[in-house]
């Protein structure tokens, strides 16, 4: 044992604070990086040497520079960002629907629909008034064109949410291979104990996917990250699966050439369950349209119009599509209104003119009268709107609190790497002091001799 | 455990919270502007249909309303009309009674027989009454005049009818028929027995002429009690209006003191967060090293 010695344990005491001092300005420099997690330097006592007599230490080595990560608690944040994007999206997506069913702004189809039986009742005081039958005809008009137009909404919006889910693959497919490439350089480089910032991106790539598509990803014993969608392996180590929409309607994604169809969660989920919800509004609203536009029509030939033949459909649509196709009947105007009870019957019978104004309160669409049914339709969405609205709320919440735990447990605390800071510029000031010593008596060693 | 603060954190949850803040001003802005608790649906999800009853029944109002006024104006005119056929009636009787008496001579009464002809045209022009382009007295065939110049009755016995209520429909035109031709038959058999000079002819017309009057006040009687449910179902049309109107504004609309309140809270919440968030300072342990 010597001053050689000496200048060696000096040396590395000198070398493991720098590292401190190092990693120490990669935390606070990173202090406001999204995914970026503290790193911490792991330092171990080197082995002795035996003088025969007594051990001498030999310093100190560098061993790593740690993550320090929560495996546990990054796959719950996973999960919760993939919970609290799917719930926001249904939300926001369904919340894009409500106004094509919104009666605040009487324009929608409830009001149309009241406008007509308005008229129909207004037309009693004079069945023969060519003024207030025309008034019927732009009702029933308007009633076609509202219903036509919600139809179509509707339809817009499931294109548009097919659209979205469509065009996020191609960018899903490219994190998936970053991950399997990054997993690739991860176990080149010796684990994640070695190359703490590929596993930061590993991660921040994971929780993308999780917020998009709802993938979740599991931590494997080399470090590497399998992510899963629905309980497929889409990445496994260095190999990644590849992904495509899969029918029915475009919004579940086939994983391998289609080889398994799986339901996506994330932001691509919510919009694919908004999807199902607004295909179900859309059934509603045709099951309203045709069963109305047939019970109508169905009245209207019981009467007779004011040249004494029976009574035309005033409604025409195409079964396959009824509310988006409903329209006015052709030649229809005033005059066509079946309005009479027999075709003999004076301008002023208005026999079946009640017929046609009972509707209003018949049962006729699933047991509901026509408003009820409308009615319904805007207050499911509705419904579904604000009871999305709080379990995005109450997702967001628990992503929240797991996001304050992990930066509570592994977030950068500046008075915490301030604190470190000082520790490591005493410590490499010491080293540097006993390298300065060392060196001195080496000198007085040399000049005696 | 150590409870690090980061300041990614720290920028996140007061961000966050600023958002929150300004969403929330938003929405009682609109609130307070617009009046109304309820901006869409969703803000009144799960009693939207006892809504939508509550303003569905408020527009019937509105329409049985406007049926009562036609309603109302259709009978006016009825009841005018009704009330001048049975005075020409009236004039009628005294002619006849008048007449009837050995005072006056055969000349006399064939004289007085052109005024009975015009009592007679008046009637029929009565009959023929018309509010706008509508017959009144010609049941539903509203379009031609119910009575011929001779007195024949054109019409139908079909009484039209509109919704005022509900469940209650009021008459917008009347059977001529029943309450016009006996008036202008004992009117055309006054005439002849006038013509006739006979002064027995005369005096026996006298009977009917009492009948077909009572069946004008008959049939007036009927105009007024349908005017009198046409003004009971304008009441209750008004009042129902008044009650749906009270409910619904109840549910719907936005108490001004406390929307104004709230807002103004909110914008004290608001420019509080701003304040705070502008004066914040993040200080470390990094002040303090030198």
């Amino acid at each position: 044992m010597g001053l050689l010695d000496t200048l060696n344990v000096g040396a590395s005491g000198l070398s493991v604070a720098s590292a401190g001092i190092h990693t120490t300005a990669q935390n606070v420099s990173n202090a406001h990086t999204p995914g970026y997690t503290r790193r911490g330097v792991e330092q171990s006592v080197n082995d002795p040497i035996s003088t025969g007599i007594v051990h001498l230490g030999q310093g100190v080595s560098l061993d790593a520079v740690s993550r320090d990560q929560d495996g546990l608690l990054g796959m719950q944040r996973v999960v919760a960002a993939g919970d609290a994007s799917a719930s926001a999206s249904y939300h926001d997506a369904l919340a894009e629907v409500q106004p094509l069913v919104d009666e605040t702004m009487s324009s929608g189809a409830r009001s149309r629909l009241s406008s007509f039986f308005d008229t129909l009742a207004l037309a009693t005081s004079d069945p023969s008034d060519p003024g207030l039958r025309g008034a019927v005809i732009q009702a029933t008009g308007d009633l076609a064109d509202a219903l036509s137009r919600t139809a179509e909404g509707l339809s817009s919006a499931r294109e548009t949410f097919e659209s979205s889910i469509e065009l996020s693959l191609p960018p899903l497919s490219e994190k998936l291979q970053e991950v399997a490439l990054l997993n690739e350089r991860l176990i080149a480089a010796g684990g994640a104990g070695k190359a703490p910032d590929i596993a930061d991106q590993i991660d921040r790539i994971v929780r993308e996917l999780g917020e998009e598509g709802g993938f979740t990803a599991e931590l494997e014993a080399d470090g590497t990250s399998t992510v899963m969608l629905d309980g497929h392996a889409v990445v496994s180590g260095t190999d990644a699966r590849e992904i495509s929409v899969a029918p029915p309607a475009s919004i579940r994604i086939g994983v391998g050439g289609g080889a398994v169809v799986v339901e996506p969660g994330g932001r691509i989920g919510g919009l694919a369950r908004a999807h199902e919800a607004v295909e179900g509004y859309a059934e509603q609203l045709d099951t309203f349209a045709a069963g109305f536009a047939e019970s109508v029509n169905d009245a209207q030939a019981l009467g007779f119009d004011q040249d004494g033949d029976p009574g035309q459909p005033l409604f025409v649509f195409d079964p396959s599509s009824p509310a988006g196709s409903l329209a006015l009947a052709d030649g229809i105007g005033g005059a066509q209104l079946a309005f009479a009870g027999s075709p003999a019957a004076a301008a002023g019978d208005g026999a079946n003119l009640a017929t046609l104004l009972d509707l209003e309160d018949q049962p006729l669409i699933d047991g509901r009268t026509p408003g009820d049914a409308l009615s319904a339709l805007t207050e499911a969405v509705a419904g579904e709107v604000a009871a999305a609205g709080t379990r995005a709320e109450r997702d967001r919440l628990v992503l929240s609190d797991l996001d304050t735990l992990s930066a509570n447990l592994h977030g950068i605390d500046l008075d915490e790497e301030a604190s470190k800071l000082m520790s490591y510029q005493t410590a490499y000031q010491a080293s540097a002091k006993v390298l300065t010593v060392a060196n001195e008596l080496l000198g007085t060693l040399l000049e005696i001799a | 455990m150590i409870i690090r603060q980061s300041p990614l954190q720290q920028l996140d949850s007061t961000t966050r919270t600023l958002t929150e803040l300004k969403g929330a001003l938003e929405r009682q802005t609109e609130v307070a502007i617009s009046g109304s608790e309820i901006l869409e649906p969703s803000d009144a999800a799960g009693r939207w249909q006892q809504l939508d009853r509550l303003q569905a029944s408020l527009d019937d109002q509105d329409i049985y309303l406007r049926n009562a006024d036609s309603a109302a104006a259709v009978l006016g005119t009825a009841d005018a009309a009704l009330s001048q056929a049975s005075n020409a009636l009236v004039q009628a009787s005294e002619l006849a009674v008048t007449l009837a008496s050995e005072t006056y001579t055969d000349a006399d009464r064939i004289e007085a027989a052109s005024a009975v002809d015009d009592l007679f045209a008046s009637v029929v022009g009565l009959g023929n009454s018309q509010l706008g382009d509508r017959y009144l007295f010609g049941g539903t065939a509203t379009d031609t005049p119910p009575f011929a110049n001779d007195g024949t009755y054109l019409g139908n016995t079909d009484i039209p009818t509109t919704v005022v209520t509900d469940s209650l429909t009021v008459p917008t035109g009347y059977d001529g028929g029943e309450a016009f031709s006996s008036a202008l038959e004992i009117l055309t058999e006054l005439a002849d027995a006038l013509r006739s000079g006979s002064s027995d002819a005369v005096s026996g017309t006298l009977s009917d002429l009492t009948a077909a009057h009572e069946a004008l006040v008959s049939a007036r009687q009927q105009v007024g009690f349908d005017q009198i449910e046409v003004d009971d179902a304008r009441t209750l049309a008004s009042s129902l209006r008044l009650t749906l109107s009270e409910a619904l504004s109840a549910q719907v609309d936005a108490d001004p003191i406390e929307a104004l309140t709230e807002l103004s809270q909110l914008q004290s919440s608001y420019e509080i967060a701003l304040q705070v968030t502008a004066q914040r300072s993040s200080i470390t342990l990094f002040d303090f090293v030198r």
